[in-house]
């Protein structure tokens, strides 16, 4: 009976344009990885227009064992003071960085997207928000929500959840600017290197939550889309022990990205092992001395357990180039030319003697002592010329 | 190819077949997408919801009963896309969680999805052909009661006092049959 329902009281279905059917064909195909279609799926619309930025990439690049170099921050610094010029040279692929310059003016305000970018594990959002109806504003004031929080959310294409926190509101008049991050703890999966489309939505509401009424009372929706590359991360491997909570992890890689930092550990890890690894401090090492404390901030730390991967994330973008080293549970990496592997470095930890549990509290922590130990320690990592190889010094 | 055949083509994995469903369907997906939406959604919205339908259709393939043809599986598809896509808000049509169906329904467990048609195809037997239309109209194309009081030619509130019979008369007896999620 219910099959002949579906015919019997058959449904006015739609007559959609064939060149919609197709366009969505040919997304249905990519994403079910099938071959014939892959080609025109993978075509950017019109009004993506990827802006990276060549002479940067090829700046900082070197690649080597699929982890691509590129100076992501040149590149959207140079979009920001105009210099796009050189976009057409680019190979977006490597770059990271998808510029999406679109303005929608309408009665109530105005959105101006800027700019997205993104790595495997974090995205950023740049757009401002001129508020122009007399809704927004209270008593001649632009209502404080709008300053703590916009009415932006992201839908990653084909990927579950959406939202972000916003990282950094500055206010000029009425117009709000708007940096907003979306990270993969708060919905979406680890992305591979590639290409993904990032949708905004804004929905306001008058008075009430969003939806409200639910017989179509939303108040200005604008969706808008970009494609934009997700770069590889700058990956180093390590072979380095780590002590935390007398626990020794040995750490298998350091993987660097514009937004985030990632340390990997190859064995697997109990649920009591995953808490004590937030415990470790992590800081990014910058190149003029200062540092950046990643750490203490529970919402910007994620633990992948598939990957027993711990990732720390930025919240805005850091100029790659101008990182030194990265520092997690007391171990320094110092990196030099912007590469690869490293081998034999943590020779302090692993020999390290693991504490007695019962340890004697009136004496030295012998923990404390070997991480005082390992702190001392600087792990240089050099890329050798001839071999593309890393070496400690 | 009939209907039964592309469900068949696409279970062995044929490509073909699905690219077939896509060009086919597409205007009923839609239809299901726009209806259950009441009109908040932009196109591009709708078109994201058929992509994943027809994705997921690929996924599930092996799952598809081709007995019961594609129309049904596509409806509770583009149904639970669209759950999937409001679950943070509310959604704009209160019949989707009104009604609620687990959320692999029809698509991703073919044992259940046979018991539940089992139990519905009886609970549907007890209700006269106007009530089954009604019910079929608003669960499954995710017409209004506006829509279908303008198509059967009766007036809105008697459309939902209909709806409101049949949906209890159909929960007892789901209920009674152990679909307590009814």
């Amino acid at each position: 009976m219910f099959e002949k329902m579906f015919k019997k009281y058959a449904l006015e279905e739609e007559k959609l344009p064939k060149r919609r059917i197709m366009k969505n064909k040919a997304e249905v195909m990519r994403l079910a990885g099938i071959e014939e279609n892959t080609q025109k799926a993978r075509k950017l619309p019109k009004r993506a227009v990827i802006i990276p930025v060549a002479a940067a990439v090829v700046a900082v690049g070197t690649v080597s064992a699929g982890a691509a170099g590129f100076n992501l921050f040149d590149a959207f610094q140079r979009y920001f003071s105009g210099q796009t010029e050189e976009a057409e040279t680019v190979d977006p692929g490597v770059a990271g960085l998808a510029e999406y310059e679109k303005v929608v003016e309408l009665d109530d305000y105005t959105l101006s997207v800027n700019g997205f970018m993104g790595d495997r594990f974090s995205m950023l959002v740049y757009y401002d928000i001129t508020y122009k109806a007399d809704k927004y504003f209270e008593n001649g004031e632009l209502k404080q929500e709008f300053l703590e929080r916009s009415p932006v959310h992201f839908f990653l294409m084909n990927k579950s959840g959406g939202g972000g926190s916003h990282e950094k509101i500055t206010v000029s008049g009425n117009t709000v600017s708007y940096v907003q991050e979306y990270t993969a703890s708060e919905g979406f999966d680890e992305l591979d290197g590639g290409e993904y489309e990032l949708k905004l939505r804004v929905t306001f509401a008058d008075t009430t939550d969003l939806f409200a009424g639910l017989s179509g009372n939303l108040c200005d929706p604008v969706m808008m889309d970009a494609k934009f590359p997700i770069p590889e991360e700058l990956s180093f491997s390590t072979d380095a022990d780590i002590l935390l909570a007398d626990k020794k992890f040995h750490l298998s890689a350091v993987d660097i990205s514009p937004l985030s930092v990632g340390f990997s550990f190859d064995v697997s890890l109990s649920e009591e092992d995953n808490n004590t690894l937030y415990d470790g401090e992590i800081a990014l090492l910058m190149k003029d001395g200062t540092e950046k404390d990643l750490s203490g901030n529970e919402k910007n730390w994620h633990f992948d357990e598939t990957s027993a991967k711990l990732i720390a994330h930025y919240g805005l973008p850091i100029k790659t180039e101008d990182i030194a080293g990265v520092r997690y549970a007391g171990c320094t990496f110092k990196i030099e030319n912007g590469a690869i592997v490293q081998t034999e470095i943590a020779e302090s930890a692993e020999n390290a003697d693991i504490p007695n549990e019962s340890g004697n509290d009136t004496e030295a922590d012998p923990a404390e002592d070997e991480t005082s130990r390992v702190e001392d320690d600087i792990y240089v990592i050099k890329k050798s010329e001839s071999e593309g190889v890393v070496y400690i010094s | 190819m009939k209907e039964k055949k592309l469900a068949e083509a696409l279970k062995r994995g044929d490509a073909k077949a699905l690219g077939s469903i896509i060009d086919a369907y597409s205007g009923y997906v839609c239809a299901v997408a726009r209806n259950f939406s009441r009109g908040t959604l932009s196109e591009e919205d709708i078109d994201e919801i058929s992509v994943d339908v027809f994705y997921n259709l690929w996924k599930c393939r092996e799952n598809l009963d081709a007995d019961i043809g594609l129309r049904p599986y596509l409806s509770a598809a583009a149904r639970n896309a669209l759950k999937n896509r409001f679950k943070k808000q509310n959604a704009p049509c209160e019949d989707i969680s009104e009604l609620e169906l687990p959320a692999d329904f029809l698509v991703e467990q073919t044992a259940e999805l046979h018991e539940m048609i089992e139990c519905l195809n009886g609970g549907l037997e007890q209700l006269t052909d106007g009530e089954r239309e009604i019910f079929f109209r608003y669960y499954f194309y995710g017409e209004s009661s506006s829509q279908i009081a303008e198509k059967m030619g009766m007036a809105e509130g008697t459309v939902r006092a209909k709806l409101s019979r049949t949906r209890s008369r159909l929960k007892d007896f789901l209920a009674e049959r152990g679909f307590s999620y009814v």
